[in-house]
């Protein structure tokens, strides 16, 4: 069993409540605007939540991936949308510069990025890269002591919003994950040389500001650079799963949230003489959305904790990734069934779950790739 | 394919796959957005004389049978599931009652207006309270002289907004159950009939979902379907019909999704190669292949066994089962099969993924279906 201390439960239990009361009433809007939940991430930022990972002498409370997994379940419950852009926020960016940046960098940016005043995005994904980093085409051109990035980014949280890019580029002609490096942009979306193509209409996850982003001769200092270059992939992979566990820390908040929806929704529903939830069916699919839930959050815990004691934990990134999104979905599916014709009413929320999970299912790498991820971990590659 | 059809089955089944290709699937993103009802489909459907299908010639309709609408209808909804379950609600829902259960007076002023659509139909039985439990819907008739007088709330209605006859139900006595129903024809212009709040829903944006709200309103007694108390037996009867009607909706939906996956996995290259040469899309593609045709089968096998006036209430029932979650499962996978493409609005499965799922839940829920399939298999055990 995974161990939680007091700091994170009095945390979750103080998130918890957040999200019943500040998150879940904004939630429809977030969504059908769609609209971006500054104002919920605002208040969040009052209560200390964007540095939860900054170490205290930055601003912040110093906390591990546990702690953020307990976070992003619990707000995600109100709101998927606000907890993927603080996932971003504090399990990729903030965490890759509490675990990787100069002292010089982490002083500039860390008490920016836990205050909120900045907030941080990863930009990775792009047109023929999804999530094959090895063919990842934006370019890092070293010109004098500066950087200057040119390319195209895909699918970045919060991309208009974010103060500060994390970016993975090409630093040098060598295919594949070995000539990719980090760079800071600060400025994120103001900065000189970057351009927001587009916001995506989506499916579902529709308030978290996903964007394409381009880079066009956007010039940053040598000191942007992020880590040892020894060691980048890994810090890339490292970024990449951390972000995953926060995605499937999210998929299970949404999971639960739907299944207690459907919950009260057949107490008090009637049909046949008798209120929906006496049906052995419908007891069943709520009993199978609970355990499918419990089981994505459980494997969430546990690649986190994982991570926590510096153990390996990259397969179990993966296998909490796909099955708590898999258990999202059906889930949500499980409630939207049990509200019936209401389920697929925009008035009820679980029609808002359902796309919020299935876009989970896709975001930080759909299962198939896990699902190879795990396998490679296993059996290993034959070439 | 095992059933063999005829020419004229062939023949509008080729017409109705054009006119998706041509006409259907270049519009389809945009009514979806704009939520808008597709009404220059359904005028264009409406030439193509799809809106009288089943209504006998006699009658001014086409005279086809079950089986014709089904092949036809399935191309409609491969090219806009909102312009299919229009039609399909007009044609299965509207013409069944009226032709069985009307008086020829009935059948004469109503079924020439349907079949050239000049007249859209809506089919109202559903309750904001009642939806699977139709047998104790609270809308009440009252018979006061020479017409009936009646009061309540239906939800649900698909084309309500738009149509000009309804048939709608009603009882006598508000929660005894069955034997109080009685049916209605109703045109849009008697007086007390409101059009209430119009659904936002995930899917099947397009076609136009309202409540209706009925305030004193006053049907003529010759406009009852059936004798009095004979309600619900007219819903038990359309029920079928409507059933292969959403069967057929779900393989048109399916096959859409497939046509779009085997699209990408042709063009898509990941990881060095094109993703058709991946087992993992490989394997997807033959399950929603493989449960499409079987989908099909079971559907046109239920249509057919109507056509031929033999039972097929669990024939239909498995059909609708069966195609629904067939429809779902392809959804799923098709975005699955475009990664996160698939999510965004440009590409149409991220639509197919959201009407989807509908048809799980009208026409009696997934659970509902199994309810009636378990009642037969239990008495009947495996036999054919």
């Amino acid at each position: 069993m995974i161990r939680f201390t007091e700091e994170h439960l009095d945390i979750r239990d103080m998130v918890a409540s957040f999200s019943d009361n500040e998150l879940r009433p904004m939630a429809a809007r977030v969504d059908h605007g769609p609209e971006f939940p500054r104002e919920g991430l605002n208040k969040l930022a009052e209560l200390g939540i964007l540095g939860l990972v900054a170490p205290e002498e930055h601003g912040g409370i110093n906390g591990d991936l546990r702690m953020v997994s307990l976070v992003l379940e619990e707000l995600a419950r109100g709101c998927a949308s606000t907890a993927m852009v603080l996932g971003t926020h504090l399990a990729e960016v903030t965490l890759a510069l509490r675990e990787l940046g100069s002292e010089a960098q982490q002083s500039s940016l860390l008490p920016r990025l836990a205050s909120g005043e900045l907030l941080g995005s990863f930009c990775i994904a792009e047109v023929d890269a999804e999530c094959d980093a090895g063919a990842i085409a934006c370019v890092a051109t070293r010109d004098g002591d500066d950087w200057v990035l040119d390319g195209v980014k895909k699918y970045v949280v919060a991309g208009s919003a974010a103060g500060l890019y994390l970016v993975v580029a090409r630093a040098a002609d060598v295919p594949g994950t070995e000539g990719l490096r980090l760079f800071l942009v600060d400025g994120g979306a103001q900065a000189a040389g970057v351009r927001i193509v587009g916001e995506e209409d989506m499916l579902g996850m529709r308030g978290c500001g996903i964007a394409e982003v381009a880079f066009e001769e956007c010039r940053v200092p040598a000191s942007a650079l992020l880590g040892e270059r020894e060691q980048d992939f890994d810090a890339i992979r490292g970024i990449l799963a951390a972000g995953r566990i926060g995605a499937a820390a999210i998929a299970a908040g949404v999971a639960r949230s739907s299944i207690d929806y459907a919950l009260i929704y057949a107490g008090e529903r009637r049909a046949f003489g008798r209120s929906i939830d006496q049906f052995e069916a419908i007891r069943n699919m709520i009993a199978d959305g609970r355990i499918a839930a419990e089981a994505g959050r459980l494997l969430t815990y546990n690649a986190a904790a994982l991570r926590d004691a510096g153990s390996s934990y990259h397969m179990e990134a993966s296998m909490a990734k796909l099955q708590s999104c898999e258990g999202a979905y059906k889930a949500t599916k499980s409630a939207v069934q049990v509200l019936g014709g209401n389920g697929y009413s925009r008035e009820y929320p679980v029609e808002r779950m359902y796309r919020d999970a299935k876009t989970l299912e896709v975001l930080e790498a759909p299962a198939e790739l896990h699902r190879r991820l795990v396998a490679r971990a296993l059996i290993g590659d034959k070439s | 394919m095992l059933l063999d059809l005829t020419d004229s089955q062939r023949q509008l089944r080729d017409t109705a796959r054009e006119f998706a290709d041509k006409i259907l699937i270049p519009s389809a993103d945009r009514y979806d957005r704009l939520e808008e009802f597709p009404e220059e489909n359904i005028k264009k459907l409406a030439d193509l004389g799809f809106m009288g299908i089943l209504i006998p010639e006699e009658y001014g309709g086409g005279g086809h049978d079950n089986v014709t609408l089904a092949v036809a209808f399935e191309e409609i909804h491969r090219g806009c599931a909102s312009t299919g379950v229009t039609l399909s609600v007009h044609s299965s829902l509207l013409s069944s009652p009226i032709l069985n259960f009307g008086t020829e007076a009935t059948k004469q002023k109503y079924l020439p207006q349907l079949a050239t659509g000049e007249s859209l139909g809506a089919y109202a039985i559903t309750e904001p309270n009642f939806g699977s439990d139709a047998a104790h819907i609270e809308t009440s008739c009252v018979l006061k002289g020479d017409k009936y007088i009646v009061n309540g709330t239906k939800a649900w209605i698909t084309n309500g907004g738009y149509a000009d006859v309804f048939v709608i139900f009603a009882s006598l006595d508000p929660g005894a159950g069955a034997n109080s129903m009685c049916a209605f024809v109703v045109e849009k212009s008697f007086p007390g009939l409101k059009v209430g709040k119009k659904e936002e829903k995930l899917g099947i944006r397009a076609s136009d979902t309202v409540q209706l709200v009925f305030e004193d309103l006053e049907v003529p007694v010759e406009n009852r379907l059936g004798e009095e108390g004979q309600g619900f037996k007219v819903a038990m009867h359309t029920l079928d019909g409507g059933r292969i009607g959403i069967a057929t909706q779900s393989v048109g939906i399916a096959r859409a999704c497939l046509d779009a996956s085997t699209k990408h996995a042709n063009e898509r290259v990941q990881f060095g190669k094109l993703l058709r040469k991946s087992q993992t899309v490989q394997f997807k593609i033959a399950d929603m292949a493989t449960e499409i045709d079987a989908a099909r089968l079971l559907t046109l096998r239920a249509a057919r066994l109507k056509d031929q006036g033999q039972p097929h209430t669990k024939a239909a029932s498995m059909a609708k089962l069966f195609a629904s979650e067939t429809a779902n499962r392809a959804a799923r996978e098709a975005i699955q099969i475009h990664g996160g493409p698939g999510v965004c609005r440009g590409l149409p499965v991220e639509r197919f993924f959201r009407d989807a799922k509908i048809t799980e839940i009208y026409e009696g829920t997934s659970e509902v279906q199994r309810l009636v399939i378990s009642r037969h298999a239990l008495e009947e055990g495996s036999a054919p």
